[in-house]
């Protein structure tokens, strides 16, 4: 006779606290603090850039993260592609006059006890 | 009849006819965790992971082959929502040692989508399956599960 036995496979998903919003009017570096783990938020940015610059300092030696949008429509999501960290993802969504940057920070590189960590956002218009 | 006479006459019956017991059972030791995720960024277990992998417990008789079956999910689900999940061809590995290694076990590398046939060594068989969970970017907080199932058949060898 067989026997059987059922595990379950669990997950939470966390979900950053807000979204961040671009003025279309302004251009602008912001710095934010957070947590870890940690959804990185930050204000203030460029709204029609084609290149978003992402600098995160310290303790990273001031690794740069470039998020580059070639094609950038309407309610679409772009994928960031970046080096030398893997474990970032940033995705820029366009609705309406607004640019929303949603940025999902899963740095597995940070040493422990580096809880805190400073994010600069740059955007550069072209 | 005696209790211990009815025992006897049953085992004997079953050895005239020919009939071999077995006596496997199969218990769920540790969930998959996949622990926290984030939107939009795929996480991976390893079946080498430690209190992450899902791990399963054979026990029967030494050496018994048996057909291990995994009715996989393929997703999780909070309320409406769902995570898709990923199990790779080699998400699987067992150990039959009286010691097994989850680290390097001994018999590794296995497809959880097909049947894998394997003998109980003398502490059984450990059997861990890893995973991947690979959430949207609009992906609704909460907390996600599925069910796996695993299924223990004696070959008859």
């Amino acid at each position: 006779m067989p026997a059987s036995a059922t595990i379950s496979a669990v997950a939470r998903v966390e979900r950053p606290a807000g979204i961040i919003t671009f003025p279309e009017e302004s251009a602008a570096s912001a710095e934010a603090g957070i947590g870890f783990p940690f959804w990185g938020q930050s204000n203030e940015c460029l709204a029609d850039s084609s290149l978003l610059r992402i600098i995160m300092s310290p303790n990273l030696n001031n690794v740069i993260l470039q998020v580059t949008s070639a094609d950038y429509k309407s309610n679409e999501f772009y994928t960031a592609h970046y080096e030398p960290t893997k474990n970032v993802s940033a995705f820029v969504r366009r609705s309406g006059q607004v640019a929303v940057l949603d940025l999902a920070f899963l740095m597995q590189a940070i040493p422990p006890g580096n809880s805190d960590l400073v994010i600069t956002v740059i955007c550069a218009g072209i | 009849m005696s209790g211990k006479v009815a025992p006897l006459i049953f085992s004997m019956v079953f050895c005239v006819l020919g009939v071999q017991l077995y006596a496997q059972n199969a218990t769920a030791i540790s969930p998959l965790r996949f622990g926290n995720v984030y939107p939009s960024i795929p996480k991976t277990v390893s079946k080498y992971d430690a209190g992450a992998a899902a791990e399963f417990l054979v026990t029967g008789v030494a050496g018994d082959e048996m057909s291990i079956e995994f009715t996989l999910p393929t997703y999780m689900n909070s309320g409406g929502n769902n995570i898709q999940l990923v199990f790779s061809e080699t998400d699987c590995a067992m150990d039959s040692s009286a010691t097994p290694d989850q680290s390097n076990p001994g018999y590794d590398n296995l497809d959880p989508w097909h049947p894998i046939t394997y003998r109980l060594g003398s502490s059984g068989l450990t059997i861990w399956l890893g995973g991947m969970a690979i959430p949207k970017i609009s992906q609704p907080s909460g907390d996600y599960s599925a069910t796996l199932v695993l299924t223990v058949t004696p070959t008859g060898n």
